[in-house]
């Protein structure tokens, strides 16, 4: 995580995602993320820097690696260099994700570290302005926080000015999962600033009120956010004149913690039956595909890969041993869950987890539908995995063979594909109950359509006879 | 639960709907806190109180009000 070697570069582009914050824009310039910031924010980042908590959280990966570029170095042209009081170049994150493909653990780790970073800044007399899970992202498997300019001086007697942002795109969200089972994902991708705390309120019924941090985090905010959202009194300054201190903070984060460190979701029955009974073929065919996938990745000499569909992940482990990053993905939220909990536990520092189902992926939206952005826009991939998965999108997402193919082709350049044939018992429960209208789901359209896209590289028949594995790569003439 | 905690839920409960006008989504959040922040901070709350007594009672020094009014 060291930031870039200085070298000149006169393209950058401006990240659409950092326009809110008036004290400071990101720019990318290449593999460089350089932020442009006031007078205000680099004084403040000055007095960061000279903090215990600072160096302490550094030390242990949880702040994103920054330092002031000199005036000389700075990649951007002359107008932007006007436009700002100084540059700060920040180390690359490998994968950039937000919250609604995150999994429960996730957003929970993100918020805990959210927690334990205003805690240490307070106690040295500095904040966070703000409390959103987009400013942390997940590098090497640990959340790190992003967003330096986040940092100010604490103002004598001003409230935790994140607190109701924290509620909103941490608190509630964890609450659905929690309390609730409601998967929090839609909603974090449904509204760019969380679970409003009218809706959250509307969401707890009054049974729910009896659960830990309901009543006062929900419903008592709801009834104050009512009952005083309109009043004409300055409540900042009433509260400092009362003598509202940073102790009370510091008292209301403790327990925020507390109450966070009790929330838990095992996911539900489905989800672990399904995990349980997860291959179908023999030992000696499992092997062949491992081996097969393992040496493909090997060959493809891909930076980046995508497992989509991963399930229990086995494949993606198999595939970071041979890649520099891997994105494991999902749309089953525990199964994604569960790999994120073995990894964390067994120290895999380049699989990044994501909710994310590949007929229904995460869209450009927010301000100017750019704010955020597609996943192959944060992380083109040198090769995807598709395992297992295609008779999910063609029969039961109803995504036509040729549609799905031509998206992956355009998502990358190589695939490495597995066809589940129509005798495999798998794609007959699929089938079962539905009239077959899937013409189009053959080996032989596969072939045809792959080779319209690709050049085949390798195949492999498993010895099941109900399973093909193809490892593709464009060709010069298919690019 | 603490029974401070109740105490806010009852008046609460008995308090009006919302007045709909230009709503600063931070206040009642702020005031929240008052009510989760320890025992430090009964002090300030009946501190609060006082001040909502009096301005509605006609007697409201104001209290110090800076340029940035949030």
């Amino acid at each position: 995580m060291k930031p870039a070697e200085v070298n000149s570069a006169d393209s950058f582009s401006v990240e659409a995602g950092s326009f809110r914050d008036r004290d400071g824009r990101i720019y990318r310039s290449g593999d460089r993320i350089i932020r442009g910031v006031s007078q205000l924010a680099l004084d403040e980042f000055q007095k960061l820097q000279s903090t215990r908590f600072y160096t302490n959280f550094l030390d242990k990966g949880q702040l994103v690696e920054s330092r002031i570029l000199p005036s000389d170095q700075v990649p951007l042209s002359e107008d932007l260099q006007q436009q700002w009081a100084g540059f700060l170049e920040h180390s690359l994150v490998p994968v950039i994700s937000y919250p609604y493909e995150w999994t429960f653990g996730m957003l929970r780790d993100a918020a805990l570290l959210q927690l334990d970073l205003i805690e240490a800044a307070i106690k040295e007399g500095m904040t966070l302005k703000d409390a959103t899970p987009y400013n942390v992202q997940f590098v090497s498997g640990r959340p790190v926080f992003i967003d330096i300019p986040s940092f100010e001086t604490l103002p004598a007697g001003a409230p935790w000015a994140g607190y109701r942002q924290f509620c909103e795109m941490f608190l509630f969200p964890l609450m659905l999962q929690a309390y609730k089972g409601i998967h929090f994902q839609p909603f974090m991708r449904a509204g760019i600033d969380g679970v409003g705390i009218q809706t959250a309120t509307r969401l707890f019924g009054f049974r729910d009120r009896f659960r830990s941090g309901v009543l006062t985090h929900v419903w008592l905010q709801a009834k104050l956010d009512s009952r005083y959202g309109s009043t004409s009194q300055n409540v900042r300054s009433e509260l400092k004149s009362a003598g509202f201190n940073k102790e009370m903070i510091l008292a209301n984060i403790r327990k925020m913690r507390k109450l966070l460190s009790k929330l838990s979701w095992q996911g539900d029955g489905s989800e672990w039956g399904s995990y349980e009974e997860f291959h179908n073929y023999s030992e000696d065919d499992h092997l062949l595909k491992e081996s097969f996938i393992e040496e493909c990745v090997a060959a493809s000499e891909a930076n980046l890969v995508w497992d989509i569909g991963c399930n229990t992940g086995q494949f993606s482990k198999i595939a970071a041993k041979n890649a520099r990053q891997v994105v494991a993905m999902d749309l089953d939220h525990f199964a994604v869950e569960r790999l994120n909990r073995e990894i964390k536990a067994e120290g895999v520092d380049n699989i990044l987890t994501l909710v994310q189902n590949v007929a229904d992926p995460s869209p450009n939206w927010g301000w100017r539908n750019s704010e955020r952005t597609d996943l192959n826009t944060r992380a083109r991939p040198d090769l995807v995995l598709c395992l297992a998965l295609i008779h999910h999108v063609v029969i039961s997402a109803n995504i036509p063979l040729e549609e799905f193919i031509g998206w992956l082709a355009d998502a990358s350049d190589q695939l490495v594909m597995e066809y589940v044939s129509r005798s495999d018992d798998k794609v007959e429960a699929l089938l079962r109950n539905k009239e077959d209208k899937y013409s189009d789901y053959s080996r032989q359209n596969l072939e045809r359509t792959l080779e319209r896209h690709y050049g085949i590289v390798r195949q492999l028949s498993l010895e099941s006879g109900n399973r093909f594995l193809y490892w593709c790569r464009k060709t010069d003439s298919s690019i | 639960m603490k029974s401070w905690h109740w105490l806010a839920v009852v008046l609460l409960t008995f308090s009006g709907e919302p007045a709909y006008a230009y709503l600063d989504p931070g206040t009642g959040s702020m005031l929240l806190q008052v009510i989760l922040g320890g025992v430090a901070a009964v002090a300030v709350a009946i501190k609060l109180f006082w001040y909502k007594i009096r301005a509605a009672v006609g007697l409201s020094k104001k209290p110090d009000v800076e340029d940035e009014t949030g």
